[in-house]
């Protein structure tokens, strides 16, 4: 993120944020870890969310769409919480990487995770036997939808309703974005009250211990007031590919990457031998072939491009930031002036750049009071690390690749001598409830790692994919159909529902897909309150008709 | 003997039989299940290695000597050849059992991915390569970067060192320099062992890390052999060979343990062979009592609960079986009565 910290000036930073944190904690600023009974060194995300062990009991499901995202929530989830008894994906070569992970990082595989369990998972090789397999075992409880963009709603609507049908309920948690188009993203929420069944869907950053500390510090009011808050998500997919690194052999008759990118992968042999003549199949999942079956991320009708797969999460981070508003307006442009025919060709925009405008505090009253949210994802250049910079006139809070908070304070004329960034601070009470930054003092002695709360049994920071995979069993667990989606008279829902159910993901979906139009069809574009309302038919102009169709 | 001397007679049989069903029904779906490793962490099956490792007790060094004792394993597996002459390529000094054990990981694999002349003689090349990066770390004096990246303490040191303070620890460890101390109390010299033998586990297990490493890269290199086709063809064979090789007799006293548990923890609930079972039952906690007795001139056992001198609960529960073997509780409610009564009919069941 920001561009001229030097190492020291970051550690700074860290120890800032975590002096903040628990300064905050201390003084009863941050209720909410206040009240979970813990000291933030010990919280755990379990405590922090409000859920419990099911240890014993874990909720059986399925998993469909066994590719990149569902390796990773394959290897991030706790079997204690959630078992997959079944996994489904036509492409052969996904189903091997499945049972056998990656060497390195999160994909463990389920063998690692299973061990010899991992024999007894049953293998699902097309949609027609995952849908089967919800109407004959009624052991199964949910479904893990990790397919592409376009099949979202399909499979998530067919599942709960196979639910309703057999009298079990299947509940979902499907991968982001929600779905393809905002009247598919309305439909689910509806079937989901219909069959009365969970729907979650999986924006990670809803159960990071990291987020989730910084938007207490931003809640707080330590930056004071803000006024623009720029993210960014840069990648460089411009150097060569060299096809040593394809995993099996590589096919001739279909376009091969010219540059390493992870969104235009290889199209080996074992795949398209698999499915390269099965077109009529794959039309009825929306690809036209195993091209886009296989790089859906790249094409409009398949995907929702960078501000669906990147910008998403991040937008939906920064309107937590701003207190769970939703945006006024957006403009943006996006190109795509790299990528082409013979050049890993798509029809998706390799550079994005939307500018949002969010409503600040005191937007009722004064319509000038407005937060300017400025994202940008780029496939050229992949010096600053992603993230997102919170300024406010106060101090500034940088949240940098889901892994490190920064907290930097504005500096105040003829108070401190060494520059900002190098200035230590903490935090004092001013008054009876506003609590400010202070410079230069130590009273807290050494700073807590409130930050290590995130940091799991290996010394790894999760991310919030297991926090988001536990939560959604156990409220599966809890789950009491017949009570379903009842309201209490306060208008909440009487049964807990995951951080991330339909109606929340509803709203990231739209702030994604609107940019898009907006930088389409080069306009500025309004948000209206009746998009945001599940209940509404009202959609964005962004809405077109889904190549998918949903029963 | 009163009803109720009876029923807590049975109550005991119960309880011990749980306690050792339950241990044993645990380690066997451990060994089902095979390793896992998930997000809340790894998990190995059951392996008595380590509790005969680090077993200070006589039956545990007799034990030791069948499968093998870790410290002579780690010497045999860290001490180079002596260099015949200047001229000695690094390959050929690596120590013996390690040469031994690469040799013939070299060979598992080459047969597993069925290896033609070519990749055997590549197969040759890599290991020799990795033999001369291995002897390279175990003799050389210098710090190099590898030292400087260490995440422990002792990893800065260079790997001579190490290993000399690991044998200088072993020898306190087998000839205890301050015996004299016994007169005074044998609790001092207890305190005292019981660190070298942390000492010598911690320099031991340090150094069998950094030499993995080696392995790993053994293994990497040899995983880029195999072409993407021979690859292919082994799908279905099961998991490629490991570096390590399984210890046979290990092996077989872990299954023999884990089913031994289950078997007759089951027995002594159901009341089959409940004598048997008992006496049984009674000879295994002997062993672990003599693995592991808490005699004070002994390193204690890490992770006791408690103190104990001579007597500890293995002993306790071996006498209670050894008490309920003299008793004929499998006939007074189990499975034995049923028996007795296709045998010998209805006679009454004998106190």
């Amino acid at each position: 993120m920001a561009l001229d910290i030097t190492p020291e000036q970051r550690a700074i930073g860290k120890a800032n944020f975590n002096r903040t944190a628990d300064g905050l904690t201390r003084r009863g600023f941050m209720k909410s870890l206040v009240a979970s009974g813990a000291a933030v060194a010990v919280a755990t995300p379990a405590a922090y969310y409000g859920y419990k062990s099911i240890e014993g009991k874990p909720v059986k499901a399925v998993l469909i769409g066994c590719g990149d995202e569902g390796g990773v929530l394959v290897g991030e989830h706790n079997p204690n919480y959630l078992e997959f008894v079944a996994v489904c994906d036509i492409r052969p070569s996904n189903m091997q990487r499945i049972f056998n992970g990656e060497p390195v990082g999160l994909r463990k595989g389920l063998k690692k995770v299973y061990g010899n369990r991992a024999n007894n998972i049953k293998k699902l090789d097309s949609y027609d036997a995952f849908t089967d397999e919800l109407r004959k075992n009624k052991d199964i409880e949910a479904v893990v939808i990790a397919l592409p963009l376009c099949m979202h709603a399909k499979a998530a609507i067919d599942a709960m309703k196979i639910g309703k049908d057999r009298g079990k309920p299947i509940h979902v948690l499907t991968e982001k974005l929600m779905a393809w188009n905002i009247q598919q993203c309305k439909q689910m929420i509806r079937t989901a009250k219909e069959c009365s069944s969970i729907l979650s869907v999986g924006h990670q950053r809803h159960y990071s211990m990291l987020y989730a500390h910084a938007v207490e510090v931003v809640n707080a009011g330590v930056l004071g007031d803000i006024r623009h808050i720029r993210a960014l998500w840069h990648r460089n997919f411009t150097w060569p590919f060299d096809p040593k690194t394809a995993k099996d052999a590589m096919v001739p008759d279909v376009p091969q990457p010219k540059f390493r990118d992870g969104w235009f992968p290889p199209i080996t042999r074992t795949d398209y031998d698999a499915l390269h003549d099965k077109t009529d199949m794959l039309k009825k999942y929306g690809f036209d072939n195993i091209e886009q079956l296989i790089r859906w991320r790249l094409y409009q009708a398949t995907g929702g491009g960078l501000m669906a797969e990147l910008g998403s999460h991040q937008l939906d981070a920064c309107s937590i930031f701003l207190g769970h508003v939703h945006p006024l307006a957006v403009s943006g442009v996006g190109v795509r002036s790299f990528f082409g025919p013979g050049r890993n060709d798509r029809d998706i925009d390799d550079h994005v750049f939307a500018t949002y405008e969010f409503p600040g505090k005191n937007h009722a009253k004064d319509k000038n009071d407005v937060v300017i949210v400025t994202y940008s994802s780029i496939s050229t250049n992949a010096f600053e690390n992603y993230g997102e910079c919170i300024m406010g006139d106060r101090g500034t809070l940088i949240v940098e690749k889901e892994e490190s908070v920064m907290l930097f304070p504005e500096n105040e004329p003829g108070k401190v001598k060494t520059p900002p960034r190098g200035t230590e601070v903490s935090v004092r009470a001013k008054g009876k409830d506003e609590p400010v930054l202070e410079s230069g003092s130590t009273w807290g002695g050494p700073a807590a790692s409130v930050t290590g709360t995130a940091v799991g049994p290996a010394g790894r920071i999760s991310r919030g994919y297991t926090e988001e995979m536990e939560d959604f069993a156990y409220c599966v667990r809890l789950w009491d159909p017949k009570l379903g989606y009842a309201k209490d008279p306060d208008g909440k829902y009487k049964q807990r529902l995951t951080r991330c159910h339909g109606e929340i993901a509803l709203v990231d979906a739209i702030v994604a897909l609107t940019a898009n139009y907006a930088m389409h069809t080069h306009q500025r574009v309004e948000f209206k309150p009746a998009w945001f309302d599940a209940d509404s038919p009202d959609v964005p102009p962004s809405d077109q008709k889904a190549k998918v169709e949903v029963a | 003997m009163n009803k109720l001397t009876a029923f807590f007679l049975l109550l005991l049989r119960l309880a011990i039989g749980w306690h050792f069903a339950a241990e044993g029904y645990h380690k066997l779906k451990g060994y089902w299940e095979g390793p896992t490793e998930t997000v809340v962490g790894k998990s190995k099956p059951f392996s008595s290695a380590g509790y005969f490792r680090e077993g200070t007790g006589p039956l545990a060094k007799y034990i030791r000597k069948e499968i093998g004792d870790p410290d002579d394993e780690a010497l045999r597996l860290l001490t180079p050849e002596p260099a015949e002459s200047p001229n000695t390529p690094l390959h050929a000094r690596t120590p013996s059992l390690l040469a031994q054990e690469w040799a013939d990981y070299v060979r598992r694999f080459g047969a597993y991915y069925g290896f033609d002349d070519e990749q055997r003689k590549k197969a040759e090349e890599v290991l020799m390569k990795v033999e001369d990066a291995a002897v390279r770390w175990l003799t050389s004096r210098e710090i190099t970067d590898k030292n400087f990246q260490a995440q422990t303490q002792e990893g800065r040191l260079p790997a001579p060192v190490r290993l000399e303070q690991y044998k200088q620890k072993l020898e306190e460890l087998a000839e205890p320099k301050y015996s004299h101390l016994e007169p005074i109390g044998s609790d001092a010299e207890s305190a005292r062992l019981h660190n070298i033998k942390a000492e010598v586990v911690r320099l031991r297990v340090g150094l069998l890390n950094d030499l993995d490493e080696y392995t790993q890269d053994l293994r990497k290199e040899l995983e880029k052999i195999p072409t993407p086709e021979q690859k292919k063809a082994v799908q279905d064979k099961g998991p490629p060979p490991q570096p390590a090789k399984e210890n046979e007799k290990q092996k077989w006293i872990d299954l023999a343990t884990m089913y031994g548990l289950t078997i007759l923890g089951a027995c002594l609930i159901l009341g089959l062979f409940t004598r048997l079972s008992c006496l049984l039952a009674a000879g295994f906690l002997l062993m672990t009592y003599l693995c592991m007795p808490p005699f004070p001139w002994l390193p204690s056992a890490p992770n006791n609960e408690g103190y104990y001198l001579f007597i500890n609960k293995n002993v306790i529960e071996m006498l209670a079986l050894l008490a309920l073997a003299t008793t004929a509780s499998g006939r007074w409610l189990g499975l034995d009565a049923l028996i007795h009564w296709m045998f010998f009919g209805s006679r009454r069941p004998a106190p």
